[in-house]
């Protein structure tokens, strides 16, 4: 019976309170709250546990008093039950909103660093463009076009998000075609795509720093040069993209050069979770086979 | 007549160093182009050139590099693509140097320089410069070969939790893999970043950005429970002080 009238104190309470506490002081609008769900509390014990609506009005005094001490305790109980309900839920949402911020922190980092390309390969580019407009105009013109290519589509991505594997690998040998310009005969490039792949899309500066590192750290720095391989195909029910050079290979000792490394190890753990992998071998007899191993749904 | 050879491995700034040169100071004799440290080596030694316009990032040798190899009566000349910053060290070293690309007006400045004292080389503080431009050269190991046989994957560091001996090979633990190496846990020890990576058993190094804490057992030794793996690393009382104040 006791409990009743808690219930209904509390029932009171979520009905009416919030409307009273918006009139009136929280502790004044207590009362009325207690009033009406003692005297609810009242009535509903007396039909439920005596058949009688009336019941618990014409007794004596004392049971009334006893109803108001445990009412009193049952409105605690169901009081504090509420209020540690309405907390877990308030650090849920916060949990959420928190892990929410982190990723719209991490999308807007991607973002700013998409936008940029790297101002030594811009300076480079536009010398040699400068070296190329007397000697060979044609060659200065091709540069400039696959340099256009290039930040035009590096602004799209930004703005997009996503991209087809055929937009990346367009991309891919706008790059690779400068950095030709640049290296002549010690660059050679093949690019492999497999046809299935070529409309999946995919997200934005997984493959490309790939690259950046081939050129930049295995063939640059080699006096003969080399090559460049890169794979796009299905392997069961994954997307395998490798990049392959025969450059001078990562030195164990070396300064860190695994900046774009870092970066595309976060992207893959914000975009696939545990779900995609990417390996670096050696390749033989030197050089480095770097493997990205993504899930993929065949269209 | 004044000799010199250009050095550039990007034959597109070779041959329009040639053509600006020719045009600023065309009795100047540019006796031979190389695309590298090396190739600049053997062609100032069969010419003997007056000048040399030298690169410094080239691959194999770098310019700076080959520079001290240079006779001292050669001039050289720096070009170079580095930005301001490397610029205030050029200036310190008391060397000449020139922006890639390459402008008319300060090309003059320089050609005017070389007139002006064709053989007299300024004391070029080749060392400091080098020190200067130079990323800090890392000597800490920053990648690992695991596995045997054709295929070698490489691992770096930073993808490391820890390292624990076990019998003659160690095993390097991942987040999410386990590889066998060949370097020994006193090998590693040593060459491996000593902020980064603690020894804290003598066959246990663990990357000290994964331990997520540290509790003392009845014995006064330390558990380290990890961030990203769920074993247990115990500590050895020689090794227990790194954790004290934790």
């Amino acid at each position: 019976m006791s409990l009743c009238i808690g219930l209904s104190i509390q029932t009171s309470f979520l009905m009416i309170g919030s409307r009273l506490e918006q009139m009136m002081p929280r502790y004044l609008a207590a009362i009325p709250n207690v009033v009406i769900g003692f005297t609810t509390g009242l009535l509903l014990g007396g039909i439920l546990i005596r058949g009688n609506l009336m019941f618990y009005f014409d007794d004596e005094s004392s049971t009334v008093v006893l109803a108001v001490f445990f009412g009193v305790i049952g409105y605690v109980i169901f009081r504090g039950r509420v209020r540690l309900i309405d907390l877990r839920a308030q650090v849920a949402e916060q949990a959420l909103a928190k892990k929410q911020q982190e990723k719209e922190f991490l999308a807007s980092q991607l973002k700013l660093l998409q936008a940029q390309i790297e101002p030594h390969f811009l300076f480079n580019t536009l010398s040699n463009v400068v070296g190329m407009i007397h000697t060979n105009p044609a060659g200065a013109e091709n540069t400039l076009i696959n340099l256009t290519k290039l930040l035009r589509s590096t602004l799209e991505r930004t703005r997009d998000g996503e991209s087809t594997i055929n937009d990346e690998v367009t991309l891919l040998r706008a790059y690779l075609d400068i950095q030709k310009t640049r290296m002549q005969d010690r660059l050679s490039y093949s690019i492999n795509v497999q046809s299935e792949c070529e409309l999946l899309t995919l997200a934005p500066l997984l493959l490309q720093p790939l690259v950046e590192n081939a050129i930049i750290h295995g063939i640059e720095p080699a006096e003969s040069g080399g090559e460049v391989v890169i794979n796009i195909l299905f392997e069961e029910d994954e997307l395998v993209m490798q990049v392959i050079d025969n450059g001078v290979g990562i030195v164990e000792h070396g300064p860190s050069t695994s900046i774009g490394l870092e970066n595309v190890r976060k992207r893959l753990e914000t975009l696939y979770d545990n779900a995609a992998h990417l390996y670096l071998k050696t390749n033989h007899p030197h050089g480095v086979i770097a493997e990205l191993r993504l899930p993929a749904d065949k269209k | 007549m004044t000799t010199a050879i250009l050095v550039d491995d990007e034959p597109n700034l070779l041959s329009y160093l040639d053509l600006k040169l020719r045009e600023c100071w065309p009795e100047l004799d540019i006796i031979g182009h190389a695309a590298n440290g090396l190739e600049a080596l053997v062609l100032v030694k069969k010419r003997q050139p007056d000048i040399i316009f030298l690169d410094i990032r080239m691959p194999g040798q770098s310019g700076l590099v080959v520079a001290e190899k240079l006779p001292k009566d050669i001039r050289v000349v720096f070009v170079t693509a580095y930005d301001q910053y490397a610029v205030d060290a050029f200036q310190k070293a008391a060397v000449d140097y020139l922006l890639k690309p390459v402008t008319v007006d300060r090309l003059k400045i320089t050609i005017e320089r070389l007139k002006a004292a064709p053989i007299e080389q300024p004391s070029a503080d080749l060392k400091a410069l080098m020190a200067a431009i130079k990323e800090p050269e890392a000597f800490v190991l920053k990648w690992i070969k695991a596995g045997s046989g054709e295929v070698t994957e490489l691992v770096n560091v930073d993808d490391v939790v820890f390292f624990k001996s076990e019998q003659k090979y160690t095993v390097l633990f991942t987040k999410t893999h386990e590889h066998l190496i060949r370097k020994s846990i006193s090998e590693l020890v040593d060459e491996l970043d000593p902020d980064t990576f603690w020894q804290i058993h003598r066959g246990v190094i663990v990357n000290a950005r994964e331990i997520l804490n540290a509790k003392k057992d009845f014995r006064g030794r330390y558990q380290l429970n990890l961030k990203s793996r769920s074993e247990v690393l115990r500590t050895s009382p020689s090794y227990s002080h790194l954790f004290r104040q934790m």
